[in-house]
């Protein structure tokens, strides 16, 4: 009862990083000096295999394991997404632990772990794999926002984020089951048709619930809340990759859920809209506010969620879906590399155990660290949506799908909230150009992990600010691949 | 010209010449001035070869260059100018070691950051100029924000820092808007690629709805009405001009400005024809309350770089009201009043700059007496006065005249009013010119004052042969940009149009699209 | 080009240092220049051309606007204004007087000669429209009397030698405009020509009297100069006599030619003429006056202190050039009833062929009846003037001061200049900064624009800071918004979705 021999290629990219992960966690005991750069090599080795062996599942499209899992376009390109990022993130995270002193061979592996989930669940075709999936990706990073032991903040952080994520997961599994209920299978494409009486409304009720708790794991409005807290405490490269990994799966997820189950109407498309206007603005408008960068950051990502559910709501407005389904994707890896550089930046320039984190203590940074601020400001701008900078192009496809769908004001209210975006960015900017540096502490070192991770994120800001036309493509290709309206 | 790469070399080689300054030493002031000047020059005389090639009487695209860039949506990499945009191309190529000159002495921090700003601010300018994409019209639009940003922020004086974030967030709320309906267009007629959106709409192929067209001439425009600066959207203007470094100001009153006036000659008149002709009687007296309220308040500022700007207010009141009157001649009388202020502005600025260079200040009453000490600077700067404020033989009188006598044939309240401004224009400079210059030295500290240098007379003399030379020979301007200009009228005719989108709402009834 | 004339005489002016006269013929000019801008554009839009021959041409096809209603009235009208700045007739003529700050010779230049001819020209070189507009026609021929009239009356009281030539100048620039508003503009432009003549010569002379006086332009501490700077005393004696318009000298035939065409024309007029009249005996009155206080009588000031000489013949020469010119310049172009060989008429008649009124002294001719009616008046007009300077400036001295302490009002008004500069600073100037900066700039630009502006943003981060606090760090409340969010959604499904 060996499943075929495809089924294991198309799982090849997890099966590679739950290896690595195990490796690494046997290992470890048993090294003793430059366990470092060991650690290191494994998983950032780990990873990449995996990423390089996301060729299997390109090639062989189709589902796997009796359906429960379905390798399509879509799930390909965010198998590469979360992989990329979790490469990134672990090279770029090395030199923080080894400066905190928690330098151990578990952080690489819940990466791994968590990574395996984010895959998953880009691929689940059924329900419980999709909340195993789930539950994997999130357990590994409540562990991981806690990885800072003997900060209070750190552990009050991971502990909030697993109350409240579990609180939420909750939802996802009572929405389960109560779709069970309705239409008798775990199969999202066997769902369309409700089975017992009134099993419409069931259905959608279920669907609701699952939604609510994937909401609160992509934060948008209103189950956001816990985005700053849970962001600011965690460490910084911690923090790089659950802004950007784990909220792409969870979208991926969202998607997949929509687009194959949800029934065509406008209630979905209403709330999508009502989320994402709300989302947009609570965001900004709060961001504003914020002296800490990490905060203000995870405000940031609050609103880019925001921006994301804009061509969500396009995709659900009209009949050419993949424009917005593309435009999500494509912002899903442009918004994936721009946090995570400014995380990890962020994370390196912050000092011994984060002191220092607040945005005034950024003052003169040009002068210090020319190099330094520039990336950071390129980071910032494409935040923004300058053009030229990946950003911009983002923003860009999600007007262009949003237009497409005659969404008028809500491109103007996404366009005013790029406005009021522009005020914080721009002030960190202003902060590290024209103030000067009141501060005499040395220049915070880069190490050659650092720079290369943010040399790629720099690289690929550009790339995909300038010439999005071979992502583009694949991300409409992937659109194009999922089953569904 | 076909295959040439002249507008590509052009809009890059300021970007590509940034990359030899990264290779000196932050601190080696000497080489980073000399090499950053040389490029600009070199980019000057590059740009003359357009003069050379330029075809009289035609009013297709010149030296175009079309290659595909992004293939969904269709975005192409599509350059070209015409009568109108090949000016504007050379005036930034002129301001920019003027402005490069000006700074000789006077940044003596971060030097390398400055002359890189200054040279990448160049490539963004000239890129809207030739931008002939949409897509790639927004980009180069938005990306020279940045450099101005810094320039005015890191380079600036003591309120740098409010004037730069206020000058980044009001323009780029109207480019946003402009984003939104330039992809709105796309939606409509299916391409970024301005000729060719251009005929679809003329020919009758895509036709917008009246609504339609008003919303996004309304984006438009307040984009572009935003920038140049329109009333009461101005007051971004003082305040930028105010703290900003002398080549900054330069750059922002001698280019940065005309580029919201050429995108209203660009996109909102031949694209929105009708949306125009509705919106004229508000612009027009948005416009001459512009004109007269800029002159009125420039009278009395006490900050002489303060009163240039409102100047600049008031100068381009005119120029927007000639682009709507919708008459060839004031539109040609605009165009060259583009020209006009860039250069005579630019040279105010540069002379005022002088002035801080010597004293620190910019305020008035510091001032007094200056033709004492300073002969040479007190005389160019009577010419430059005289040339803003329209003096015949110079450059502003023939901007002004075309303006006023074109307006006149269509509107004589319009025109009537405006010619208030002339009156006014002579005014505050002049009476500006009386406290700072003339009379007795009232500061001791203004008797000892070195006059001009070498370097400083040179700048003065390019700046004044110039103005001279368009106040004289501005035939050999106007026979340039006339077919261009023409067009832009002609591109505005659609009768057929419009009798197909009154066949249309006759035939039924307000079909409900739902717009959310 | 008159703007660059213009241009070039503010220099002139103002690198001496009077600045304030400099920016304030600037500004002046600038508000005739509007109206003649606007008149210019009229023109364009009527005709289609700006050229002199096209439009004369055409407009001589047009009816004639007798309502006063119509394109060329207007145009004539606007034109006017920019003459009037340009001429220094009321009301712009403020900036004469003041740029007699300039140097002499550059007054003598511009003011008398060249630069305030040309709104005359202007005028005169636009007949053929004016001649279409008898409304604007009376306009010129109103404002020309009444300049001609005021500055006579201010010229009167003036203690400065050169400001009593300024007024003399705006005074007779005041009758050149007559005679374009009563059809004869040859004769304005003849007596453009003798005016020329006499007033270089009387700007050169005051400035020779002022170098002999080592700078002092006072005429109260001159008097008794005739015989220290003889040459200088006689050619403005000369001077001072054809201005006056005495029979023979070329101010006579001028001015006859003018009042003349005010009496008899087809566009004649009583009160102009007779209003022209007195302000011949004006003139006569003030410029003896000039000369009496000058030259005649006992010094006024120490003659030791003050070491008079003439000028050096360089500054001479001019001077007699001028003086012989203001003689006999008049002969050449005096209508042959005189005995001249009007010379000046057939050579402008050409010119003014459709407008020329000048020659209608032909039907008069030979007529001793003629000589006293028309040219008596202005002559014995002048002649009592003469006997009132004779009488109160050589005669009884004291007489002056008394009538001044008499009319002491009326005085104050005319020495004040009729207080018109500062009835413009009050009106016009003063409410106009008073508004620019109080109301336009602070109000308006900083307060209502600015203010929104910025209170937007201020806005902005207000709502944010209190967004923030949503933020409260609580778990449990965290919770509840999460438990809401799911309600409010589920209920939307439930009850929605059927």
């Amino acid at each position: 009862m060996f499943p075929p021999r495809e089924d294991i290629l198309r799982l090849m990219p997890e099966i590679i990083l739950s290896l690595s992960g195990i490796l690494l966690m046997l290992i470890e005991p048993m090294l003793t000096r430059a366990r470092r750069n060991v650690l290191v090599s494994l998983a950032a080795l780990g990873s990449g295999l995996a990423l390089v062996s996301t060729i299997y599942p390109a090639m062989l499209p189709g589902t796997a394991f009796s359906g429960l899992l379905r390798i399509d376009g879509f799930s390909v390109f965010v198998h590469v997404v979360v992989e990329s990022v979790a490469f990134l993130v672990i090279i770029g995270s090395a030199d923080y632990l080894d400066r905190e002193h928690i330098q151990h061979g578990e952080y690489y592996a819940l990466i791994l772990f968590a990574t395996v989930g984010m895959c998953v669940m880009s691929s689940a075709a059924e329900l419980m794999t999709a909340f195993v999936a789930l539950e994997t990706s999130s357990i590994a990073t409540y562990i991981l926002a806690s990885y800072r032991r003997d900060s209070p903040r750190s552990n009050e952080s991971a502990l909030k984020y697993f109350l409240l994520g579990s609180f939420a997961t909750a939802f996802f599994l009572y929405g389960i089951a109560l779709t069970y209920g309705a239409t008798g299978t775990t199969q999202l494409v066997r769902m369309t048709f409700p089975t017992t009486a009134g099993g419409d409304r069931l259905l959608n009720l279920g669907l609701g619930l699952m939604l609510v708790g994937l909401a609160f794991k992509v934060a948008v409005a209103p189950f956001q809340l816990w985005t700053p807290d849970v962001y600011e405490g965690a460490p910084a490269p911690v923090t790089a990759l659950m802004a950007s990994g784990p909220k792409a799966a969870a979208f991926a997820l969202l998607l997949r859920i929509l687009a194959t189950v949800a029934a065509a109407g406008t209630f979905w498309f209403w709330a999508l809209w009502i989320s994402a206007a709300l989302t947009m603005f609570l965001g900004n408008l709060a961001a504003i506010a914020q002296h800490n960068v990490k905060r203000m950051l995870a405000y940031s990502s609050i609103s880019h969620a925001g921006y994301i559910l804009v061509a969500l709501a396009a995709a659900a407005a009209s009949d050419q879906v993949e424009l917005g389904v593309a435009a999500v994707l494509y912002y899903l890896a442009v918004y994936a590399l721009m946090k995570l550089g400014a995380f990890i930046l962020v994370s390196q320039l912050g000092g011994e155990s984060e002191r220092h984190m607040d945005i005034d203590d950024f003052r003169g940074l040009a002068m210090r660290q020319p190099v330094a601020a520039a990336c950071f400001a390129l980071f910032l701008l494409s935040l923004l949506g300058l053009p030229v900078t990946a950003g911009f192009l983002g923003k860009f496809y999600i007007f262009h799908a949003a237009l497409a769908s005659r969404l008028i004001w809500l491109a103007v209210l996404l366009a005013i909230n790029t406005i009021i975006a522009a005020f914080y960015y721009l002030r960190v900017i202003v902060v590290m150009y024209m103030r000067e540096p009141n501060q005499t502490w040395p220049p915070v070192p880069m190490p050659w992990a650092v720079t290369f991770v943010l040399s790629i994120a720099a690289a690929g800001t550009f790339y995909l600010g300038l010439f999005p036309g071979r992502v583009m493509a694949l991300a409409t290709q992937a659109a194009l691949s999922l089953p569904g309206r | 010209m076909r295959g040439s790469y002249l507008l590509t070399v052009l809009t890059f080689l300021p970007l590509a010449g940034t990359l030899a300054l990264f290779m000196l030493r932050p601190d080696d002031r000497e080489w980073i001035r000399r090499i950053a000047l040389a490029i600009s020059l070199f980019e000057f005389a590059l740009s003359l070869l357009l003069l050379r090639g330029f075809v009289l009487n035609s009013a297709d695209y010149q030296f175009v260059e079309l290659h595909n860039w992004i293939p969904s949506p269709p975005i192409h990499y599509h350059l070209g100018i015409d009568g109108i945009s090949l000016f504007l191309v050379l005036l930034t190529t002129f301001l920019t070691p003027i402005a490069m000159l000006a700074s000789w002495k006077s940044i003596e921090q971060r030097v390398r950051g400055f002359f890189i700003s200054l040279l990448v601010l160049e490539s963004g300018v000239i890129g809207v100029f030739v931008s002939l994409d949409l897509f790639e019209f927004f980009l180069f639009w938005e990306v020279m924000l940045i450099p101005m940003y810094f320039l005015i922020g890191i380079w600036g004086h003591e309120r740098r820092i409010y004037a730069a974030v206020k000058f980044i967030l009001y323009t780029m709320l109207g480019s946003i808007l402009m984003l939104v309906a330039m992809i709105w267009l796309y939606e409509l007629s299916g391409s970024f690629d301005l000729p060719q959106i251009q005929n679809m709409l003329v020919s009758g192929q895509v036709i917008l709805s009246l609504r339609t067209e008003l919303l996004l001439f309304a984006a438009f425009f307040l984009a572009f009405a935003i920038k140049v600066p329109l009333f009461p959207l101005h007051t971004w203007l003082p305040d930028a001009h105010t703290e900003a470094p002398t080549a900054g100001s330069v750059m922002l009153a001698g280019v940065l400005l005309k580029m919201g006036t050429y995108g209203m000659l660009r996109f909102c008149l031949p694209l929105f024809p009708e949306a125009a002709h509705r919106f004229a009687p508000y612009v027009a007296v948005l416009a001459i309350i512009g004109i007269i309220y800029g002159a009125l308040v420039a009278m009395v500022q006490t900050d002489l770089k303060r009163l240039v700007a409102y100047s600049s207010v008031s100068h381009l009141g005119f120029v927007v009201l000639g682009l709507f009157a919708f008459d060839p001649t004031a539109v040609q009388g605009a165009l060259y009043q583009m020209l006009n202020h860039g250069v005579s502005t630019g040279a105010l600025f540069v002379l005022v700059g002088m002035l801080y260079d010597r004293r620190h200040t910019h305020l008035i009453r510091e001032f007094g007496g200056l033709a004492t000490p300073l002969p040479i600077i007190a005389a160019f700067f009577l010419f430059v006065s005289l040339s803003s404020a329209g003096l015949p033989m110079l450059n502003g009188f023939i901007g002004e005249f075309l303006i006023l006598a074109g307006t006149f044939l269509h509107h004589v309240n319009w025109a009537s009013y405006a010619a208030i401004g002339i009156i006014l224009s002579a005014v505050y400079l002049l009476w500006a010119y009386q406290r700072v210059f003339f009379g007795e030295v009232t500061h001791d500290k203004n008797r000892t004052l070195v006059d001009a240098d070498r370097r400083e007379r040179v700048v003065l003399v390019a700046m004044a042969a110039l103005i001279l030379w368009m106040g004289i020979g501005s035939v050999s301007f106007t026979r340039r940009t006339e077919a261009s200009t023409r067009n832009v009228f002609m591109l505005m005719q659609r009768p057929q149009v419009y009798n197909a989108r009154a066949a249309l709402s006759s035939a039924r009834p307000s079909a409900p699209r739902g717009v959310r | 080009m008159r703007s660059t004339f213009r241009d070039c005489r503010f220099r002139a002016i103002t690198i001496t240092m009077a600045t304030d006269a400099g920016d304030k013929a600037f500004w002046v000019n600038r508000i005739g220049d509007f109206g003649f801008l606007l008149g210019l554009f009229l023109l364009f839009r009527q005709f289609g051309t700006l050229d002199f021959a096209p439009i004369f041409h055409d407009s001589a096809a047009l009816p004639v606007e007798t309502s006063g209603h119509g394109v060329l009235t207007a145009v004539a009208l606007l034109l006017l204004a920019g003459a009037t700045g340009k001429s220094a007739q009321l009301p712009l003529y403020v900036w004469l007087p003041d740029a007699m700050e300039g140097p002499t010779p550059v007054s003598a230049l511009i003011h008398a000669a060249t630069m305030v001819a040309a709104g005359v020209y202007m005028v005169a070189r636009s007949h053929a429209i004016f001649i279409h507009a008898p409304v604007a026609m009376f306009g010129v021929a109103v404002i020309g009397c009444a300049t001609a009239l005021f500055a006579a009356t201010i010229a009167l009281v003036q203690t400065d030698i050169k400001r009593t030539l300024a007024y003399s100048t705006i005074s007779q620039l005041g009758y050149m405009f007559l005679a374009c508003g009563v059809g004869a503009y040859g004769a304005g432009i003849f007596h453009l020509m003798t005016h020329a003549f006499f007033k270089a010569l009387l700007f050169l002379g005051a400035g020779s009297v002022m170098h002999a006086m080592g700078g002092e332009q006072d005429m109260r501490r001159m008097g008794g100069l005739r015989r220290m700077v003889p040459w200088t005393y006689s050619t403005m004696f000369v001077a001072t006599l054809a201005i006056s318009g005495t029979p023979g000298f070329s101010g006579f035939f001028s001015k006859e030619e003018i009042l003349l065409a005010a009496r008899t024309g087809p566009y004649s007029n009583p009160v102009i003429y007779g209003l022209g009249v007195f302000t011949a005996g004006l003139t006569a009155l003030y410029m003896f006056r000039l000369l009496f206080l000058t030259f005649h009588g006992a010094p006024r000031f120490d003659p030791k202190k003050t070491h008079v000489h003439e000028s050096p013949r360089v500054m001479l020469v001019p001077l007699v050039v001028l003086a012989v010119l203001s003689l006999a310049g008049g002969w050449w172009a005096a209508p042959h009833l005189v005995g001249g060989l009007n010379y000046f008429d057939n050579f402008v008649k050409p010119v003014f062929a459709a407008s020329e009124t000048s020659s209608s002294a032909e039907p008069y001719a030979g007529s001793g009846q003629l000589i006293a009616a028309v040219f008596g008046p202005p002559v014995i007009a002048a002649f009592i003037g003469f006997l009132l300077a004779w009488w109160l400036y050589l005669r009884r001295p004291e007489t002056p001061r008394r009538l001044a302490e008499r009319f002491h009002a009326l005085y104050q008004l005319l020495v004040g200049k009729y207080f018109i500069d500062e009835l413009y600073a009050a009106i016009i100037v003063r409410p106009l900064l008073w508004l620019s900066t109080n109301f336009l700039w602070h109000v308006v630009d900083e307060e209502t624009i600015d203010g929104l502006v910025n209170g937007v943003a201020h806005e902005a981060g207000e709502v944010g800071d209190r967004l923030r606090h949503l933020n409260s760090g609580n778990t449990r409340s965290y919770a509840t918004w999460v438990i809401l969010g799911a309600v409010v959604l589920t209920t939307l499904l439930a009850w929605m979705v059927r």
